[in-house]
């Protein structure tokens, strides 16, 4: 066993570790998308990174060295469980359970898929009883749908660099972590796993970090975020159900100069969601402004303009402003839908009224 | 109407156009028919079984007693009662009784019984096909829904979609699966699993007949670990087994599951009569003892009964006669104004849905004719058929016993019909039918203890859950499983360690998953898709193997009666492209064959006195298969009409074989030209692998057989003296060797028996009555080397060659 300290007031790259446990826990249940998350907060969570001997999983992949974190008062404690023979395996779950018991929440990278089943496996096969249900933040979900769109990928030495700004140096591969350890079973030269438990304990400091930073990105929106960032935040939002964070992402992401695919997209959520709140003026607003910067993108000119002839027909019934933009909107809609669209503009323009004319197609 | 009108138009009911129907009027044709009578060197009528029936057991739960009688099951047969008795009483069982005798209501009435009482009550059911599983599966819910069992019936295989797999792992009561899934996807997840083998009552092996050889030895092990993992679990399954007609069912089973196991064989279910009746095409060349096609003689009897409307099963030797046959069918039946979709092909290659549409036309009786490969010997329930045509023997009794199960009804007559091809094992059955009905069937063989499977399924096993030190493997005692243990761990496959009470415990130490790297079957499920270009979908798949000599590219790929030319070949990628064509030809791949010796391991010198000898080998072998070109054979005459090169590369494999060397010396002797003398030591080797196999009771296909008559272009072979120039010239030797990728314990049967092997090759050669060679001694003389000149016969050199030997005797040897 291993362990160490560190202060809350340090920083992992440039991320201060105390922001994530400052964390509001309605904003951590909208991060996870998860609503036993609600009333959560950080200061009695588990943070737990495993090491093991192989990545395929199964009974015969044995995690040899489990690391977990916890904050008491002003201090993070750190700690490292190493087998020094696998037969030691049920007394390492054993003071797992003891740690992980009396706390609230589990927090991973990749845990949900990976780490959580495979312990689960061990406490099987060793016949321990495992720790009782609690929630469990896994923040690679959370940092997919943050950070992906910009970033590509989120394997954790990606966000590390980019989200973080720290760089490991010397840093051991994944793949070469199982050999060490079972030549270290063979020769006990115990020097063989420092790189492997520094490993782990950066892994650790990374998911605090990490979960601050994303808070703190969540909070509201600022200048130095990315604009795909916010983007990502403002359907994050929505997806959770915050319409005025979304809104606020949304109109940061528009008020700055960004990609145009990034503006549209800002645009219509946006109008989206002004609409369904009946504000359908601004919404209108938001596409029309958003049409400025997008201009000669065909395609996405031509899905405002589809949302703006759907906003002026069905809730402004300004129809011959709707026939102005649906004229514009063939690329989004398809020509049969589109033809369909500006022969009924037209006729609700010449005044025959819609509801005596028989209706043919739904949704008229 | 007057009376008379009546009696009238009835008459007229047979009409000129109509034929008579049934079994017997097209069997009383045959009889009269001058060319057909003849060629009918067997016909007898088995008496029919009544049924023999006993009450349903008392202590069935109503919901199973309604269950069972919503189909129509009020009583038991005999045997079904008597497995239903051993299950309950938790003796392993294994079922072998004729095909059709209601088989699995044998295992599962036991299965529903358990479900009924226990609500966390488990069962697994392994089936050797996806296709089958599937099967059962729908069979099954249908009877758990009507007896009112809530746990779900879910086959569990590489299709199942993630969200059924997690279903699987928690609500199912019945699991029907494979081997392979049990092998690499569920016992290395058994935690997942958890609650599935710790309620796990009966473990149900349908087929059992399937799993012989490396596949069987491969399952015995996976049982091993079955039952390894169960217990860890605190559970004790029942084996609950069923298997076609073998001739040792008992020793199979308890080989299999290493335990003893109840036999249950009187079957008590009723059949009626059936005809079974051999027809051997006439010979049309004497010269060349050349009989008329087989293929043809087949489909024209089998057409003969579709027009008699007796619905038929036609059995063909592989996917590409199927569909050659399929061909012929319909073109023959066209003219009775019969319905192509009415006569349809059934093979392995076709996809589940077309299958399925098939066998549910052949139930509701709109198909009348299936052209079939092995792939409906299975279980797969088709309804009852009228009549079976075997074309060709197809490779051993069970088998042929099997297809004629076949066929059946209850109270009728059936018929099964064999049609003998050319081949040597079809004549001798041709000529002694009375062996069909008499001859034991084949066993069943296995090896678990197979050195090479068993480390594989110890590292599986290991992976699972370490072993400690003094643990057994299935019957595997304690110290061979301790002395591979540590050769295991000696290689760092494997980490020993001191565990508690001072014993090792060994543990799993790669970072690799080893169920994957271990194949239970020779044959990779890794399938060719096959492509249509012109309507780019895929119509069909085929095996890796198959891949080389059916979808080389120019071969004529046949599905459903059409013809479809391969364009080309993504070998990486497996992908077949197709375009449909209309050629008057199809095409088979030429094989050549190499083999090495890899390792020697035992020899002997056959003297035949005067200075003759032969040298025998028994080893291990690399066999070498390379497809080198192709043949075009024109439909309906069967000419070769033209050649073709194909480029793929080779199939690598070792097993075992016994081979023949044949000093230079006896060669000279002969007084022949070299290249005859090698077609006659390839007649020699015909004449041998047909006699192997008929004494070892296994199939043909089970052997395989190669002359290497000089060194390989830069083959190093280490004994100077056999290179040409060096010494003595390369001195020929036959190879017969298990054609299943490290043997299953063929050659080395034959090494054993080697003297009466010779001898009765040599009666074979000179029993035959052709003159120069045909298919049923040494082989055509069409297949002799082009390079042989033709003013020679080589018939009389293959004498000379036994007579050296004092093998020309025909009194026949009994084996040992």
């Amino acid at each position: 066993m291993i362990d160490r300290v560190v202060e809350l007031t340090e920083s992992y790259g440039n991320a201060p570790l105390h922001r994530a446990f400052s964390a509001a826990p309605s904003a951590l249940e909208k991060i996870a998308l998860d609503p036993t998350m609600a009333g959560r907060t950080m200061s009695d969570a588990v943070f737990l990174d495993t090491e093991t001997t192989g990545l395929s999983g199964g009974t015969g992949t044995i995690p040899f060295l489990v690391g977990v974190l916890w904050r008491r008062d002003q201090r993070l404690h750190l700690r490292q469980w190493l087998l020094h023979s696998p037969s030691a395996e049920a007394d390492l779950l054993h003071c797992l359970c003891e740690v992980i018991e009396p706390s609230s929440t589990l927090v991973t990278y990749n845990g949900k898929a990976y780490d959580w089943p495979l312990l689960q496996a061990r406490f099987v096969l060793n016949r321990v009883a495992p720790p009782t249900f609690r929630p469990h933040l896994d923040l690679l979900h959370c940092a997919r749908r943050i950070y992906r769109r910009r970033l590509g990928g989120v394997r954790l030495v990606n966000i590390e660099a980019q989200v973080l700004g720290r760089t490991r140096i010397g840093d051991i591969e994944g793949c070469e972590i199982p050999s060490l350890y079972w030549n270290y079973l063979r020769d006990g030269v115990g020097a063989r796993l420092d790189p492997i438990l520094e490993h782990n304990q950066n892994d650790l400091l990374a998911l605090v970090a990490m979960l601050g930073t994303m808070v703190d990105h969540f909070a509201v929106p600022h200048r130095a975020q990315d604009p795909i960032d916010q983007l990502s935040i403002a359907q994050l939002a929505a997806r959770a159900r915050d319409t005025a964070r979304s809104l606020a992402f949304s109109d940061s992401v528009l008020s700055r100069s960004a990609e145009p695919t990034v503006v549209a997209e800002a645009a219509l959520l946006s109008a989206r969601l002004r609409a369904a709140r009946g504000e359908v003026d601004s919404a209108c607003e938001a596409l029309l402004s958003a049409l400025r910067v997008i201009e000669g993108e065909i395609l996405l000119t031509s899905q405002v303009h589809l949302a703006l002839a759907k906003l002026y027909e069905h809730k402004l019934r300004q129809y011959d402003r709707a026939l102005e933009h649906g004229q514009r909107s063939r690329v989004a809609e398809g020509a049969l839908a589109h033809e369909k669209r500006c022969a009924r503009l037209a006729r609700k323009m010449s005044g025959v009224p819609g509801r005596t004319t028989p209706r043919r197609t739904c949704g008229t | 109407m007057r009376e008379a009108e009546v009696e009238f138009f009835l008459a007229r009911q047979s009409a000129p156009w109509a034929r008579p129907q049934g079994i017997g009027s097209v069997v009383g044709a045959w009889a009269e028919s001058k060319t057909r009578s003849d060629g009918f060197t067997l016909n007898q009528v088995l008496p029919p079984r009544a049924a023999k029936t006993v009450a349903l057991p008392e202590g069935l739960l109503p919901g199973v007693r309604q269950a069972l009688a919503s189909r129509g099951i009020t009583e038991l047969y005999t045997h079904q009662r008597v497995a239903f008795d051993f299950a309950v009483s938790g003796r392993d069982v294994v079922v072998a009784t004729p095909t059709a005798s209601g088989k699995s209501l044998c295992y599962n009435l036991p299965v529903l019984d358990r479900l009924s009482k226990m609500k966390d009550a488990r069962a697994l059911f392994l089936f050797p096909t996806k296709a089958l599983a599937r099967d059962q599966e729908v069979a099954l819910r249908e009877m758990m829904d009507a007896a009112g069992i809530e746990g779900a019936a879910i086959t569990y295989d590489g299709d199942t979609p993630p969200d059924a797999r997690r279903a699987a792992r928690h609500r199912s009561g019945v699991l029907l699966t494979n081997p392979d899934m049990l092998h690499a996807g569920v016992l290395p997840h058994h935690t997942a699993w958890a609650r599935f083998f710790a309620n796990l009552h009966f473990v149900v092996i349908d087929e059992l007949h399937m799993y012989r050889g490396i596949f069987g030895s491969h399952l015995a092990n996976v049982v091993r670990r079955l039952l390894r993992v169960a217990q860890f679990h605190g559970s004790a399954p029942i084996f609950l087994t069923s298997s076609a007609t073998i001739g040792n069912p008992t020793e199979h089973a308890s080989r299999l599951l290493g335990r003893e196991v109840a036999l249950v064989d009187e079957s008590g279910a009723p059949t009626g009569p059936r005809r079974v009746m051999v027809y051997n095409p006439p010979i049309v060349n004497r010269a060349l003892g050349m009989r008329a096609s087989y293929v043809k003689s087949a489909v024209g009897l089998a057409a003969d009964l579709v027009r008699a409307g007796v619905s038929t099963l036609v059995f063909g030797q592989s996917r590409n006669q199927v569909e050659v046959m399929l061909k012929y069918l319909r073109d023959a039946l066209d003219e009775a104004y019969i319905d192509d979709a009415s006569i349809q092909g059934y093979r392995g290659g076709y996809l589940p849905d077309t299958r399925r549409r098939i066998e549910q036309g052949l139930r509701a009786g709109e198909v009348r004719c299936v052209v079939a490969t092995n792939a409906l010997e299975l279980g797969i329930d088709i309804g009852a058929l009228d009549a079976v045509v075997c074309a060709g023997y197809p490779g051993s009794l069970a088998a042929l016993w099997q297809r004629f199960g076949r066929s059946g009804r209850r109270q009728e007559e059936s018929l099964a019909l064999f049609v003998a091809s050319s081949q040597a094992l079809d004549q001798y059955f041709a000529g002694s039918p009375q062996e069909i009905l008499d001859a034991p069937v084949e066993q069943a063989r296995i090896d678990p203890d197979n050195v090479e499977i068993l480390v594989q399924h110890l590292k599986c096993a290991a992976f699972e859950l370490p072993f400690e030190e003094g643990e057994a493997f299935g019957n595997v005692p304690e110290a061979s499983v301790h002395d591979a243990l540590e050769f295991l761990a000696q290689h760092q496959v494997l980490h020993a360690v001191q565990g508690r009470g001072e014993r090792q415990v060994y543990h799993w130490s790669g970072d690799v998953y080893p169920a994957n790297q271990v194949s239970l079957r020779n044959v990779g499920w890794d399938n060719f898709a096959i492509i249509d270009v012109e309507l780019t979908k895929t119509i069909a798949e085929m095996d890796f193997r198959s891949t080389h000599t059916m979808l080389h590219e120019q071969a004529i790929y046949q599905h459903d009666g059409r013809q479809y030319q391969v364009e080309r070949l993504d070998y990486e990628n497996h992908k077949a492209f197709v375009r449909r064509v209309e050629p008057d030809y199809y095409t088979t791949a030429l094989t050549n064959v190499r083999v090495s010796v890899l390792e020697e391991e035992a020899h002997d010198r056959l003297d035949f006195g005067n200075g003759v000898y032969l040298m025998a080998g028994l080893g291990v072998v690399n066999v070498v298969e390379k497809v080198i070109g192709f043949k075009k054979i024109k439909f309906h005459t069967h000419e070769n009409i033209g050649y073709g090169e194909v480029q793929l590369p080779e199939i690598q494999k070792p097993t075992t074989a016994f081979w023949l060397t044949i000093p230079e010396d006896v060669l000279e002797r002969t007084e022949a030209p070299r290249a005859v003398v090698m077609d006659a030591l390839n007649g020699v080797g015909h004449a041998l692998h047909m006699m192997g196999a008929i004494g070892l009771m296994t199939d043909p296909r089970d052997l395989g057989r190669t002359l290497v008559d000089e060194p390989a272009i830069g083959e190093d072979l280490g004994r100077p003296s056999e290179i040409p120039g060096v010494g003595r010239p390369f001195e020929p030797t036959l190879y017969i060797y298990d054609t299943v990728a490290g043997g299953i314990g063929l050659a080395p049967r034959l090494f054993v028996e080697r003297r009466t092997l010779l001898r009765r090759a040599g009666q074979l050669v000179a029993r035959c009555r052709c003159e120069d060679g045909c298919p049923a001694c040494i082989g055509p003389r069409g297949a002799m080397s082009p390079s042989s000149p033709r003013s020679f016969s080589h018939k009389p050199v293959v004498l000379r060659l036994l007579g050296l030997l004092g093998l020309s005797s025909d009194e026949a040897p009994a084996w040992t």
